[in-house]
Formats: C-alpha cells, structure tokens, sequence
C-alpha cells in the first residue's frame, strides 16, 4: 500500500480555483451572518399569548421583529431573569405586582416615559396604577388589562350584580371560590367594605379569614386551573363562581347562557405591559416596542386575536361595540377595580388562606 | 382456602383496575381532541378534526416542536456517544472503579429535574456561556445518560466475555473487535437507550425553562399555553404527543425483546453454556 501525503489545506483533487471561490462563498455568508446579527429580532421574554402568530406579524409589520420566548408563571419570569436571564432578553411582560419585585431585585430598567408617545390615548387610570412606578421611576404602562370578577348560570341564578351571591345558601354546594390566597382574601376584603383590600391590618384579616370560613359550607369546591371551574360550570355543578373573564366565551359558545359581572363591592383588577429588562443593549427598541404597545392599532389587533382588553381609549373608540362587550370590560366601571398589590406581609396571607382552607 | 379460579379472577380485576387507571386519562384526552366542541365535558358532541387542523397551522407550536426535536435528537446522540463507551468499558476494565463510575454516571437520575436546571444554570452563568439550545441539549444529555448507561449495563452484565476471546484468538484487533462483535450484539441495546432517552427528552420542561435562551421547547410551549386552560388544540397536541412518546416506548420494548430473543437462541446458548 502506497502511503499518500496528507493534504490539509487542499484536500486531494482540489485545485487553486475552487479554493479561491470557497473562501469567497465563505466570506459571503460571513457577511450574510453578521447582517443577520445586526437584524436580530428583540428577545421577548413573555406569556404565551403575546407570542402569538397575530402579535408576531403586527411586530414584524411595524420595524420591530420579536422573538418570544414563554414563561408560565410570574415566579418563573424572576427566578429566570435572576439567573442569567437578563443577559439573554431584552424586555418581558410582569403583571403589576411583580413590577416593583423586578426592580426591587434588579432585573428591570426604568423607563423613559417621554418616548411613549402612545401615552395621551390611554386610559388615564392606567397610567397610575400603583406597582408600575417604584422609588418615582417608570416601569412600563400596561398595554391589557382586565378583571377577576364573578361568573354566574343566569338560568339557575338570575341576574346577580353582588358579591353576597358568593355567600347565598340559596347557592349551596354550587359555589366555586378560587383557590389563590390574594383572590381569596381579597374578594372577603371588598364584600366586608374594605376599600383597600393590600394594606389590611391584623384585625382586618381575622375578619376576612371568618368570613371565608364561613363561605366553606357553602362551596361546591377551590378551584386552582381555569379548566377545573370551566368544566364545574359547564356541567352545571357551579351556578356560581369567583372567576377568569376566559372561561365565559366557550361557554357561551356551547350554547350556554353565563354571565360576567364586576359586583358592586368591587373586582380584582390585573394589568400587564413590556419592562425593559436590565441591562439590555437595545433599550431604545424596547421602549418603542413599548410604545407600539399601547397604540390603537395593536389594541385593535389584540382584542380580534385574543379577546384581551387594550389600555388605549382610542383603540376602544374603534371597536364594535359588540367586541368590547366580548372583551368582558367597562371602562366606565373602572373605580371599581383595586389592582391586585403585594401586601406588607405576603407570607402571613398566605398562612391566612392556608387556615381557612383547613379549617 | 380461596380457589385457584378466585385468586385468578381476582388477581385479573386488579389487573384491569390498574390498566385503567394508567390509561383513562390518556383515552379521555384523546377523544376530547376529536370532540367538536370547546369545553373539554362529556357527552362528546360531535366527533371532528377541526382541533388537529388547527394544531397543525399553528406556527408557534410547530417551532417549537422543531426545536424539540432538534434538542431530542442531539441529546440522544452525545448520550449514547458518551454512555456506550463508558458502560462498555466500565464493564470490560473496570473492575471496582468501574462500578464506581458507572454508579457516578448514573447519579442525575436521582436529582430532581428543578435541582439539575438550577445547579447547571449556576454553573454556566459562572461561566459566564450563552444559554440557548445548546445548553438544553447539555441539561437534556445529564438527563438521558444514566438511563442509557443503565440499560447498557443490563444488556452487558449477559454478555459472554468468551465471544471477545475467541475474537482475540482469532487474531482481531480491539477495534475491530468493538466494530464486529460488540457494537452488533449491543446494538438493539443501543437503540432501546436511544428511543428512551429521546422521550426523556422530549418530555422535559423544567431543564429546558432554566438553560433556554431565546427558544421555546414544545413542553415549555404546552405548560405556558395552559394559564387559562385546556383548550381542544391542546388536547389535539397531548394526543400526538402520546402516539409518538408511545410508539417510541413500544418500538424500544420491542428492539429490547428480540435481543433477548436472539441471545436465547439455542446456538447461541450452546456456545455460552
């Protein structure tokens, strides 16, 4: 056997000229990377819905590619960006209440609100709800919004407008409460009166607690996912229930007849928008994604995708009177909403709920 | 004293008890994807594919069951590239280091998954590395190596050491002994490993939330679609996701099985006798 030279550089049969040209294409896809580095989409650290095909083209559409990546839970999106997560993306979408959590850990930037200048079109409650500033800093302003608020089998129930329904034995063994210790505590707070449900002192709390045990009698069941309650609804063994605005349109669909209403003692309120995330090098398109956020048009876009309620008051202007209704929200009933907020002592509500569920 | 008949009868109930504990919910997923309507209760109303055709356009989903795939498979081969080699020279040299290492392999089968996301999370910050899919298939690799190790082990521990001296005697070198007696009889052993370890990867959610960059997993997409329920489509997506995890499961058995079946033959036995 005739041993043959190693050829690294030009492997056997390969001649001067197809080299030349290798490196050439090479150089060109070289060059093809870094322009594709240089367009590389914003890293979008959010909930699934966000990320969607519909939310994706609006963004692409408008100059502003993103590429989603999901967490499921608000703990989730914090424990990531803590671990390392503020170096891969650029912004993420905290409720309210994690806001303050964010910059208080230091994985959120503030914002310069000067370069919203979607700002003038939206809902000038939502440009005060407490969490969104911290230490007199923006975080964001919130692009969706909406309520936990009570659903209801108008069959069996009739029209409700209170939160006594939750507590009727006319109802009893078809209430559905949610098993969350904020909600939980929260809805005993508003039927007590309590005007400000995240600052209740220690006597407050043990009458919301009594109250609650008081409620356990009459519960059909806690419920923890939307898919358990959609399906106590469903087959009817819940009339009524402390409730997500999601379960009622495929209920309704089904030919049922739910109703949605926020009591007259108050309901839950949630609100979600873009932080830009520590550190980030594109901040700047970050914050005009932000601003994209709360125009009209993505409000348009969003309630037409998703059936989420935009914080833009133009966006609203636009729409079918039909879809607003659809969206389960009444801007004018919005002094009714307290926007969920951390109490002082988180761990002591969580104790609390803990109590009357075992009670 | 209880009959023979009784306790058999008994022992089937049970039986069938357990089967359909184990498999009711998968069949109730299964036919609430073909139900027509939204809201996932019984009666079914209508049977339909409308949910399948919908999964099917949906173009988050389907990227990220590439990508799933993409780390799926790229775990599943660095595994086998790293637990073959060392289950088959663990066995062959290892004498009590040996064991010692294959029991150190096959350590990350008993941290929690959030432990190993978290520890190696830590580790490559530390490094200051770039989390992307990369990292997944590093996580994934943790998780699928002692299972590969652990059913090579098995295959190995019935292996005749004799069929390697005969080889040697009859003047093959070690490569070549590798190549044409071990790899061969160890191959449907291999394949088990690596069907395995593909749906261990597959499956995964918490390793690859915790090592992800910018890229969803088709898991951590499943867990982030349900913040306000089970919809049709995710049924639609549980029920594919069952007929591959299981054909998978299935094809593994089956490749295991008929290894076995080969190393009963009665030649075979003859020789190892």
């Amino acid at each position: 056997m005739t041993q043959r030279p190693i050829q690294i550089f030009a492997p056997h049969g390969l001649s001067r000229r197809t080299l030349l040209q290798a490196a050439a294409m090479t150089a060109a896809s070289l060059e093809l990377l870094r322009h594709a580095r240089a367009a590389q989409p914003l890293s979008y650290f959010t909930w699934e819905t966000y990320g969607e095909k519909p939310f994706l083209d609006f963004s692409s559409e408008h100059g502003i590619p993103v590429q989603p990546t999901f967490f499921s839970s608000s703990d989730e999106m914090i424990a990531k960006l803590k671990g390392g997560g503020t170096r891969i993306y650029d912004m993420c979408v905290p409720i309210q209440n994690y806001v303050e959590i964010g910059a208080r850990v230091g994985v959120l930037d503030p914002m310069d609100p000067q370069k919203l200048t979607n700002l003038p079109g939206v809902f000038d409650q939502f440009k005060a709800i407490p969490g969104w500033q911290t230490d007199g800093k923006t975080f964001g302003v919130p692009f969706v919004w909406g309520a936990n608020a009570l659903a209801f089998n108008r069959k069996e129930t009739g029209e409700i407008d209170s939160l006594d329904a939750l507590f009727d034995p006319k109802f009893k063994g078809r209430i559905a409460m949610r098993n969350e210790p904020y909600d939980g505590l929260a809805v005993g707070a508003l039927k007590l009166g309590i005007k400000d449900p995240w600052n209740m002192d220690d006597k407050a709390l043990a009458e919301v607690k009594k109250l609650m045990i008081s409620q356990k009698p009459l519960l059909r069941a806690y419920w923890t996912s939307i898919a358990e309650l959609k399906n106590m609804l469903a087959s009817g063994e819940a009339v009524v229930a402390w409730s997500f605005l999601a379960v009622i349109k495929p209920l309704n669909d089904q030919g049922m007849d739910i109703g949605w209403v926020w009591p007259k003692e108050g309901a839950i309120g949630w609100s979600e928008g873009v932080a830009l995330v520590k550190g980030s090098p594109n901040s700047d398109a970050v914050q005009q994604y932000a601003n994209l956020t709360l125009s009209p048009d993505f409000g348009v876009m969003m309630g037409k995708a998703s059936r989420y309620a935009t914080t833009s008051a133009e966006a609203m202007k636009r729409m079918d009177p039909a879809m607003v209704k659809d969206l389960g929200i009444d801007p004018s009933q919005l002094s009714r909403l307290t926007f969920k907020a951390n109490p002082p002592d988180p761990a002591k509500w969580n104790e609390i709920w803990n109590e009357v569920k075992a009670a | 004293m209880i009959s023979a008949r009784a306790a058999s009868a008994v022992l089937a109930a049970w039986y069938w008890l357990v089967v359909a504990f184990l498999f009711a919910p998968l069949v109730v997923v299964v036919l609430f994807s073909l139900n027509d309507a939204e809201v996932s209760i019984l009666p079914i109303r209508a049977l339909s594919g409308r949910w399948y055709a919908m999964l099917m356009k949906d173009q988050t989903v389907l990227h990220a069951l590439g990508n799933s795939l993409i780390v799926a498979v790229a775990a599943v081969v660095v595994s086998v590239l790293l637990g073959a080699p060392l289950a088959i020279g663990a066995h062959r040299h290892g004498g009590k280091v040996g064991r010692a290492l294959v029991g150190f392999a096959l350590a990350p089968m008993m941290i929690p998954a959030l432990i190993l996301g978290v520890s190696l999370l830590t580790l490559l910050n530390a490094l200051n590395a770039q989390l992307s899919l990369v990292s997944v298939t590093l996580g994934h690799t943790l998780i699928c190596l002692p299972y590969v190790v652990l059913v090579l082990d098995a295959r190995l521990a019935g292996y005749d050491p004799r069929l390697d001296e005969a080889a040697l005697d009859l003047g093959a070198g070690p490569l070549m002994l590798l190549w044409t007696i071990t790899l061969p009889l160890l191959a449907p052993a291999i394949t088990a490993a690596a069907l395995l370890a593909f749906t261990l990867s597959f499956d995964d959610v918490v390793v690859a939330f915790f090592l992800t960059g910018r890229e969803n997993t088709l898991p951590m997409t499943i867990w982030a679609m349900l913040r306000y329920g089970i919809t049709p489509e995710l049924n639609a997506l549980a029920a594919l996701t069952i007929l591959v995890s299981a054909l998978t499961a299935l094809l593994a058995e089956m490749t295991l099985r008929n290894a076995r079946s080969i190393s009963a033959h009665p030649n075979l036995k003859e020789t190892s006798s």
